[in-house]
């Protein structure tokens, strides 16, 4: 040890009395003072580190450099042969660079971590969540570094010939962030899904672009943690098998060695496949924009009717949240007419184990796509309980692992009788339909996962929630806080507390403007909203804000790091969320995308004191697209309905779009003649 | 004090060998190793620093066997051909760094201060050694080799390199060695044995050729080593025909040592320098 601190304290001289040493510590810095300082004035807090890819691309070639430079010191200066000749010379030397490695690895990331606190002292930024940033500094920044710079010690042990920067510079690429460009065209080259193959290379973000996620928090799942261990593991072994080559004995422990490596890294490999879910925001096909949205393209239609005669009535679960989804439950059911099965929709990543009656009678069950069928009889106002367990990955729209959890009512984590398919595919996304139940149903959740966790029900113990409720079950979970207001209870991400300030102004706008649209369309009243949940939730059209959700007494707001609540915004969300049924997603989208639309426009007009920070949204489009000769039907669409709502007052209006609304939440598919006959029929009636 | 043993020592690479059955008995003092380039000294070297392992053969000293590699590097101090070390530490930083990473833990800065005073480098211990002459730097070499109080220390080509004031000060200082342990140097330069070897060996294609003192070799060559006298005409004439290992330009005439085992014409005998008893001994090997 002596001689291996020794050999520490000599590197150090070393590297201190270089001046390179101290122009990169200052390039780094500044960088990194630069990149967090924009920021954190941005308010981006969390976005300050999820995108510093280019600071660790950088960071990950000054590793391998040093790594590099600091192995081939000997044989610049000649000594290399000398200190062969010493009893242990050359492994002290290899280990005193590599804690030397280690420290200035741990020395630049203490930089980073003591800037990212000073920004946040004096950005007033909340501190609770620092725990996260430290274990992602050491996720993205230390460990990365350490194994580039194995890398780099192991190539300058191999060679130290001029091709050897060259192979640096690949291996920078191979093992950083920018390898993603280059499996982005590797991937269309070969038209092969090779992300996975980037992803366990790139020891850097596996997204340079990655937003971050308020709900999700930093990309910190067990199976990043897996595969950097696998590759320290690998790079230290072949480091090790580097220096003890220069013993005698090194056959002998280069075979305990191997044995031990090859034990450790199967148990690594073997963790490491564990299907889990993992969060992916580049083009990959499990990523979050493509996994659901390609699976229900071609997944649209439910293998077996919806169950009709069948009623949930108390579900009592235990969840697990832990590299994935795990639940098993008593599931209540009463059954209003004889029946022969019982059909639930079900998320298709969750897999169905077992299915058995409360006497332990094993039930045969099938699942095709979201869809579970159970072959079950019940006769009329018969009860039953179902013993159901089913485990897998949810979908990365609605996530559940030892990180996060966000599992909004309306999304099929639980069976439930509904629709048969979770999703709809619109134009390379998707819109969920509302899936959970309408009836009270009872439930009783014992939780195990990240906390705190949020829902609608009563915390009873520690880990158990109960209560009835008409809006499903929603869990939450991460790094969430909850404020409780006058008009409701406020749940929203923690990394939000500064910028959702005026949280409880925007519930109240939204309420506002929801039962006006409700009044106008004549749509039943709504229970008052007693939950709001501030999440991740995705938009649910490219074309306008379609980030609010309601249940009967639940709204869901998608949020992000940067969100901008402008009233303007908020028309086509409300609206939306107002009119949104199982039947509004099933029918053609351009069909809703033009109701929103052209209600939004009518809906500024009619209110001249919502701030137009832009043109109304129909109008943009129309500027857009109007010489664009594949939009043609389109702006003619919108020209039409303009003239149209020229010529009529507000009376007229709202008659109209109540029509035009209860046609979308009718069972038939609308088209383009059905809204002329709605305008004709305004236009006859005067 | 222990003898060094090397046995029949051989060292392959792949179908070339290095070393052919080596064998040596090397006493304390000051031992030489000499041969042309490409003799097998360089891989003798490495092998008694423990740097390669060689193919057969055993080395001993005393009841260190060189199958024990850590217990040799106890014993040896080493100074390589194109020692330097880190440019930007100084000194005595070098020197305490070596000793930790011998394996000495008392009496370190001690050491260092007894060994910077043999090697005559005290004014100079907190320079860097980027600040050194080549001739300091070597003695910063050599003192970090004696550092440990090494039974056997190896030096490799010791002067190259440095100006005839460093060359003739650094023979002293491995003369003074000599008295305690002993000192393998090798070398092609004939005058560094001459000045400061009592014994030494000649390599030639990894076949020892000589082994004894240097009186022994001088002796083998006493009977043909001659002088001449010629013009210059004459004297430039003869060089391709002869092997003149000296000569001296006088009075316009050239006076000139050859080496031969015939007579010549004209030609008187004079007592042989180990320079031309080297090259007779190489002439004869040759054939």
């Amino acid at each position: 040890m002596r001689r291996i601190y020794q050999s520490l304290k000599v590197e150090w001289l070393l590297v201190k009395r270089r001046p390179w040493t101290w122009l990169v510590l200052l390039l780094f810095i500044s960088a990194t003072s630069f990149h967090f300082f924009l920021r954190f004035k941005e308010g981006s807090v969390g976005g300050a580190l999820t995108s510093s890819a280019f600071l660790v691309q950088g960071g990950l070639f000054v590793s391998l450099g040093f790594g590099y430079y600091s192995v081939n010191l000997e044989k610049a200066s000649s000594a290399e042969e000398l200190f062969g000749t010493l009893p242990y010379g050359k492994q002290a030397k290899i280990l005193g660079k590599l804690s030397l490695l280690i420290l200035l690895a741990l020395f630049a990331v203490c930089c980073a971590a003591l800037l990212y606190v000073l920004l946040t002292v004096m950005f007033h930024e909340p501190f609770f969540y620092f725990s996260h940033v430290l274990e992602y500094f050491l996720l993205y920044w230390f460990l990365p570094f350490c194994i580039t710079g194995i890398i780099g010690m192991i190539v300058g042990l191999v060679t130290s010939s001029r091709g050897a920067y060259l192979g640096l510079l690949l291996l920078g690429i191979l093992m950083g962030p920018l390898n993603m460009a280059l499996f982005e065209t590797l991937s269309l080259w070969l038209s092969r899904d090779l992300y996975p193959v980037a992803h366990f290379f790139n020891v850097g973000q596996t997204d340079p672009n990655t937003p971050f996620d308020p709900v999700y928090g930093y990309p910190l799942e067990i199976k990043r943690y897996l595969q950097k261990g696998i590759l320290l593991l690998l790079v230290l072994w072949l480091l090790f098998a580097m220096i003890l080559k220069q013993q005698r004995s090194f056959y002998k422990v280069f075979g305990i060695g191997s044995v031990l490596f090859g034990l450790s890294s199967t148990v690594l490999i073997s963790l490491y496949r564990h299907d889990d879910q993992v969060i992916y925001t580049a083009l990959e096909q499990n990523s979050v924009k493509k996994y659901d949205s390609r699976y229900y393209e071609k997944h649209s239609q439910a293998t077996w009717p919806t169950t009709k005669n069948v009623q949930v009535t108390s579900y009592d679960l235990n969840v697990t949240a832990y590299r994935g989804l795990a639940v098993s439950m008593k599931l209540g059911l009463r059954a209003t007419a004889p029946s022969n099965e019982v059909v639930f929709t079900l998320y298709h990543d969750l897999h169905v184990t077992s299915v058995k009656t409360v006497t332990g009678q094993a039930l045969s069950f099938q699942q095709s796509g979201d869809q579970l069928h159970i072959h079950h009889s019940l006769k009329k106002h018969e009860q039953a309980t179902l013993l159901i367990s089913y485990a897998g990955t949810s979908s990365p729209y609605f996530f559940a692992n030892e990180q996060a959890v966000m599992l909004p009512s309306y999304f099929a984590w639980l069976p439930s009788i509904g629709e048969g398919v979770a999703m709809k595919w619109v134009e390379n996304s998707v819109r969920p339909y509302p899936i959970h139940a309408q009836q009270p149903i009872h439930y009783k959740v014992r939780y195990s996962g990240p906390l705190p966790l949020y829902t609608s029900l009563k915390k009873q113990q520690e880990t158990v929630w109960e209560g009835t409720t008409t809006d499903g079950l929603t869990l939450v979970a991460g790094m969430m806080k909850e404020r409780v207001t006058q008009s409701a209870r406020i749940v929203y991400p923690s990394t939000l507390s500064k910028t959702l300030t005026h949280a409880e102004d925007y519930v109240k706008k939204v309420k506002r403007m929801s039962s006006e649209i409700r009044k106008v369309l004549k749509l039943p009243t709504k229970a008052a909203i007693t939950d709001v949940y501030f999440l991740s939730i995705a938009d649910e059209s490219p074309h306008y804000a379609s980030n609010i959700r309601f249940t009967r007494g639940t709204m869901f707001v998608g949020v992000n790091e940067l969100s901008l609540y402008v009233d303007q915004a908020m028309i086509p969300a409300v609206t939306l969320a107002v009119i949104r049924n199982e039947q509004v997603i099933k029918q053609p989208p351009e069909m809703t995308d033009l109701f929103i639309l052209s209600y939004d426009y009518w809906y500024e007009q009619a209110h001249p004191a919502i701030k137009q920070e832009e043109k109304p949204l129909l109008l943009r489009n129309l500027d857009l697209y109007q010489d664009d000769p594949e939009q043609a039907v389109l702006m003619k669409r919108y020209k039409t309905l303009l003239a149209f709502m020229k010529h009529h007052d507000n009376r007229e209006l709202q008659s109209f779009f109540r029509a035009w609304a209860q046609s979308l939440r009718s069972e038939k598919a609308m088209n383009d003649q059905d809204v002329q006959a709605l305008m004709n029929r305004e236009d006859g009636a005067n | 004090m222990s003898e060094l043993l090397i046995d029949t020592i051989t060292k392959s690479y792949k179908k070339y060998k290095a070393l052919d059955q080596i064998t040596l008995q090397i006493s304390p003092g000051m031992f030489g190793l000499l041969g042309p380039n490409g003799a097998g000294k360089t891989t003798l070297m490495r092998i008694l620093t423990t740097i390669v392992e060689p193919t057969a053969g055993t080395i001993t000293f005393g009841d260190v066997t060189w199958k024990q590699p850590e217990a040799v590097r106890q014993l040896i101090g080493y100074l390589p051909q194109k020692f330097s070390l880190y440019k930007h530490i100084t000194v005595t930083e070098v020197l305490t760094h070596i000793a930790t990473m011998k394996g000495m833990t008392r009496r370190k800065e001690q050491a260092v201060a007894d060994v910077l005073e043999k090697v005559n480098l005290q004014d100079h211990r907190h320079k860097k050694i980027k600040e050194l002459s080549g001739g300091m730097v070597r003695r910063v070499g050599i003192a970090q080799a004696i550092l440990h109080s090494p039974k056997i220390i190896v030096v490799d080509e010791p002067t190259a390199g440095l100006d005839p004031q460093e060359r003739i000060r650094f023979r002293k200082l491995l003369r003074q060695l000599g008295k305690e342990a002993t000192v393998i140097v090798s070398t092609h330069i004939v005058e560094d044995i001459e000045s400061i070897c009592d014994t030494l060996a000649v390599l030639k294609k990894g076949h020892v050729i000589f082994n004894g003192s240097l009186q022994t070799l001088t002796e083998m060559a006493a009977n043909d080593v001659w002088e001449m006298e010629a013009s210059k005409e004459a004297f430039f004439d003869a060089i391709d025909e002869l092997d003149i290992i000296s000569s001296k330009y006088e009075n316009h005439r050239y006076r000139y040592r050859v080496v031969s085992t015939n007579p010549l014409p004209g030609a008187k005998h004079v007592t042989p320098n180990l320079e031309e008893a080297y090259m007779y001994l190489m002439g004869q090997a040759q054939r």
